[in-house]
């Protein structure tokens, strides 16, 4: 008898494959699902922005039709000069959130490379980490200033210097996660059983660090997107014609009694894709972790 | 320095000799050491292949240290690790491979030495991934469900994940683990400490098990004294990072010698039904700090016999009777 | 069928029953149906392994489970004649360390790190004895650290925890505990953490306190060396449930409850000899998967189709010892006395 219900319980946890045991516990979290749907929009937005909405939509300025409200022909109003400001939003995205995007996974990659080597080689930990105390001690803002004044304000130099900005941050952040896992036992246990530090790194200490990476890096991405915005405003980010919508909601400031429409629509996509990045990321970490299955 | 004459009679497979090792505790501004931790000194030992030993100690006595160097996780500051004749204190990371293969280690926390990503399997299989190469990935899951069997867990605990066992059936997975590369030397860094009292009997049970099926040689490092002469043919006992007593279990136990010995066999509540246990040796104190010792007994502190001269000289090692030792001025 | 005195039992449990609210269609059944008294004076051990519901009896009588989850859907905690478990917060807090006094497992995490372990001392009795004054506070304090037999009372008063060793600080708290003269000390695997030797040292000490200050005590454990040490009467608990109770010498020489059984079989005595330590077979199962009926019954070699239906009615084995199992029925009255 007790065999049999040995046998019951064995086949009732069974478990499936890791992938599949992954997105089963990703699509039961709702906001998590919330936040995967917004990110579907905006690349289908990034991807396919050209069929959505003309590019020429976005310069092409119609004076008669100035400070627009909604309507059938421009979905959320025109601007000032008669800019179609759907248009401007839709393209607008690929700019923001390249942006925020590439600034982070370019910093989040090679924090974590600093981080790892910091964290398995105490030697270049002490150089790497003084460098770093250095580096932070840079005022952020200024040391994007001075990049951005010599090497003029495109959306590469923009992705380039907020990355820069980054790596500290990153580095000790990252070095501290892989610290406290490096300590434990199960990573000694598995160079005990022959494994190389290539595939420690790989194998044991990324997978249990990601957790905190996941969550990290998307609500940098926020800031960065936030970042950018303030950067365009000062004239050192992209420059005014493109449709980054930091900027458009900078421009918009000067007419948000007039057209209050100008300022919420900037605003509002910024703050849904930041949250809804926040979101899936939360998501996503509790989806990963093996513990949080049922 | 020749501090004992220890006879075996058979194959020596492991042997420590004036083992030490010493942390720096503090330093001076020109970053030189001033005072440093002595976590074991000289600390020899021999142990032949198949046999177990015992290593007794309260926390901070240096017995993990000891297990330690054993495995290369501490470079020891002085001594030499001997395997089956062979000098591997400071082999390379190369030559050192085939004895890492040979020699696996068994943690106290199942919890913490569990990767938690990882499934049972995957934990058992890394070992052999990376020592037996000639292994067909067939052949590699075949060893391993032959593996978990032996150690009392069943062909679909490979595909758990480690939170998914209770504490005694992680501590088989870690043990699956260990014996996964083929191993000779198993050492025990308090392995059933953190499990039920029901538990630990079965893991014990286990470990002998294997010992008689694989001619294992086991390090069993506890402070449970019921639990170490059970499973172990000689012990050793260790106060403050040296050996103060050693021979074979029956003699160590039966006739135990250094008063600190004799503090740390009377004091765990010894259990006999319904007999309210007799008043033992109670020591005063706690542990002296392993920061520059004083010379002379490192116990002279919380000795109840201590005299004038155990505060000033080292005791030498006395010969008690065959396969007994014990280093105390009370018996010089 | 209780050591009672002449005003009955200073604490009396009745039909315990304690739940954990996981989420909104898991109830986890924590402790089942517990009974037991504690006379004045009386020391109490309650002995079970990991997730058995000892320390959640516990909690219990000091309302200490975390309130959000915690169901209490039957049974009444009568502490000299008064319900714990129908009181006022506010009577809780008074009884709290004043009438009863908890000492846990890791003294390292019971005192806070950031004040000295006179201010922390001090504060406990202040909080027992509002308006006494200062001075009278310190001597106090001084006097219930010497009584713990620390050495150097007054250095020991300015010391942070961290400069002390598990077994001072466990001596500490005891001191503590014992400040407001609590008429019941409740002690949560009070000498798991500690090293053999302090462990006897810390035993030692509480007996004696004990015997001075005639206060009673239940002494949780998974130890039954300690139990057989310190116990007058025992409590086996499994899976939630009391399996066996009785006093102590009585309960290790003639365990009635297969279970008792195995745990004391387990626990090698000095002249065992045997190649295998005998062992019960399985493990605790989790909350979660507790079997129905005897939570015993999948790792019981005397289980049959009946045990996993009810639990047994407790059955007397001799003058102050229940056992709970349907095996004694059905082996005749005096079965427990092999």
């Amino acid at each position: 008898m007790r065999e049999k219900k040995l046998k019951e319980t064995i086949q009732a946890t069974r478990t499936r494959s890791m992938a599949r045991d992954v997105v089963k516990r990703f699509f039961r979290n709702k906001a998590a699902v919330f936040g995967l749907i917004v990110i579907l929009v905006v690349l289908f937005f990034i991807i396919f922005a050209n069929v959505i909405a003309p590019k020429e939509l976005v310069t092409a300025y119609d004076v008669r039709a100035r400070m627009a409200g909604p309507s059938a022909e421009h979905l959320f109003g025109t601007d000032n000069i008669g800019r179609d400001t759907f248009a401007r939003i839709v393209h607008g995205t690929r700019i923001t959130v390249g942006i925020g995007v590439g600034a982070t996974l370019l910093s989040l990659v090679l924090g974590a490379i600093l981080a790892a080597v910091c964290a398995l080689f105490r030697k270049a930990d002490m150089v790497i980490m003084r460098i770093v105390d250095v580096w932070n001690c840079i005022p952020a803002i200024l040391l994007a200033l001075v990049l951005l004044a010599v090497f003029g304000g495109s959306v590469g130099n923009l992705i380039a210097t907020l990355a820069i900005v980054n790596i500290p941050g990153f580095t000790a952040r990252i070095r501290s996660v892989l610290l406290n896992i490096v300590e434990q036992d199960y990573i000694q246990a598995a160079r005990i059983s022959g494994t190389g530090t290539g595939r420690l790194v790989l194998r044991h200490i990324l997978p249990n660090a990601v957790n905190t990476i996941i969550v990290d890096a998307t609500m940098t991405i926020s800031a960065m997107m936030l970042s950018a915005a303030g950067l365009s405003f000062i004239g050192m980010g992209v420059s005014p014609p493109s449709p980054e919508w930091g900027a458009m909601l900078n421009y918009a400031t000067e007419y948000y009694r007039t057209n209050p429409m100008l300022l919420i629509i900037p605003g509002a996509a910024v703050v849904i894709t930041a949250l809804a990045i926040n979101l899936f990321g939360d998501g996503l970490r509790d989806a990963l972790d093996p513990k949080s299955l049922k | 320095m020749e501090e004992y004459k220890y006879e075996y009679h058979g194959r020596f497979f492991l042997e420590a000799d004036g083992l030490s090792m010493h942390f720096p505790a503090k330093t001076d501004a020109f970053g030189r050491t001033t005072s440093w931790i002595h976590a074991a000194d000289r600390v020899s030992f021999k142990v032949p292949k198949g046999k177990t030993l015992g290593i007794v100690g309260e926390s901070g006595c240096g017995k993990s240290t000891v297990g330690k160097m054993l495995m290369n996780i501490y470079q020891p500051t002085e001594g030499r690790v001997l395997y089956d004749g062979v000098d591997i204190t400071h082999l390379s990371g190369k030559q050192r491979r085939p004895y890492v293969k040979k020699m696996q280690l068994v943690w106290q926390d199942p919890y913490s030495s569990l990767d938690p990503r990882m499934r049972a399997g995957a934990i058992v299989e890394e070992g052999m991934r990376n020592f037996l190469p000639e292994l067909s990935e067939q052949q590699r899951r075949e060893k391993m469900l032959q593996i978990l069997n032996m150690c009392g867990l069943y062909e679909e605990h490979a595909s758990f994940y480690p939170h998914q066992f209770s504490g005694g059936q992680r501590q088989r997975v870690c043990i699956a683990r260990a014996l996964s590369t083929d191993p000779e030397l198993i050492v025990c860094d308090e392995a059933v400490s953190a499990l039920d009292v029901s538990i630990q009997a079965q893991i014990i049970n286990l470990l002998m098990d294997l010992q008689e099926q694989m001619q294992l040689t086991y390090l069993f490092i506890s402070h449970d004294l019921n639990i170490v002469r059970f499973i172990s043919d000689e012990i050793i006992v260790m106060y403050l990072g040296q050996i103060v007593e050693r021979g074979t279990t029956e003699k160590v136990y039966l006739h135990r010698a250094h008063p600190y010995t004799k503090a740390l066999f009377s004091p765990t509540p010894v259990f006999t039904p319904g007999k309210k246990p007799e008043k033992k040796t109670l020591l005063q104190g706690d542990v002296i700090s392993p920061v520059d010792p004083p010379a002379g007994c490192r116990f002279a502190s919380r000795c109840p016999y201590a005299q004038e001269k155990c505060r000033k000289e080292d005791p030498p090692w006395s010969n008690l009777e065959e396969d007994h030792y014990v280093k105390c001025h009370l018996f010089a | 069928m209780t050591n009672t005195t002449d005003n009955g039992p200073l604490l009396e449990v009745r039909n315990l029953s304690v739940d954990f609210r996981i989420d909104r269609k898991t109830i986890l059944h924590a402790v089942r149906e517990v009974s037991f008294t504690v006379g004045s004076g009386e020391t109490l051990g309650i002995l079970g392994e990991s997730g058995c519901g000892k320390s959640v009896t516990c909690m219990s009588i000091l309302q200490l489970n975390p309130a959000r989850t915690t169901i209490y859907p039957a049974g009444e905690i009568l502490f000299e004649g008064k319900d714990l478990l129908r009181i006022s917060p506010k009577e809780m807090q008074h009884i709290r360390g004043n009438r009863v006094s908890m000492i846990f497992q890791e003294p390292m995490t019971a005192m806070n790190p950031l004040y000295t372990i006179g201010t922390q001392l001090m504060e406990a009795v202040r909080l027992h004895r509002p308006g006494i004054a200062k001075a009278e506070a310190r001597e106090l304090v001084l006097e219930a650290i010497a009584s713990v037999r620390i050495p150097n009372p007054d250095r020991i008063f300015d010391t942070y925890p961290f400069a002390l060793s598990g077994g001072m600080l466990q001596r500490c708290m005891i001191a503590m505990a014992m400040l407001a003269r609590p008429k019941l000390l409740i002690c949560d695997e009070p000498t798991t953490a500690l090293d053999v030797t302090i462990q006897a040292q810390v035993l030692e000490l509480m007996n004696e306190l004990k015997e001075k200050e005639k206060t009673s005590i239940i002494f949780v454990t998974h130890d039954l060396g300690v139990i057989n040490e310190m116990a007058d009467r025992v409590m086996v608990m499994y899976g939630g449930r009391k399996c066996e109770e009785g006093e102590t010498a009585e309960v290790f020489l003639h365990p009635a409850h297969p279970y008792t059984k195995g745990l004391i079989a387990s626990h090698p005595s000095p002249d065992y000899t045997g190649r295998r330590l005998p062992t019960i077979p399985g493990g605790v199962p989790s909350l979660k998967d507790m079997p129905k009926g005897c939570p015993f019954n999948n790792r019981c070699s005397l289980a049959t189709e009946k045990c996993a239906g009810t639990f047994p009615e407790y059955r007397e084995i001799s003058e102050d010892h229940l056992a709970g199992c349907f095996a004694l029925e059905q082996q005749g009255e005096n079965h427990g006395r092999v």
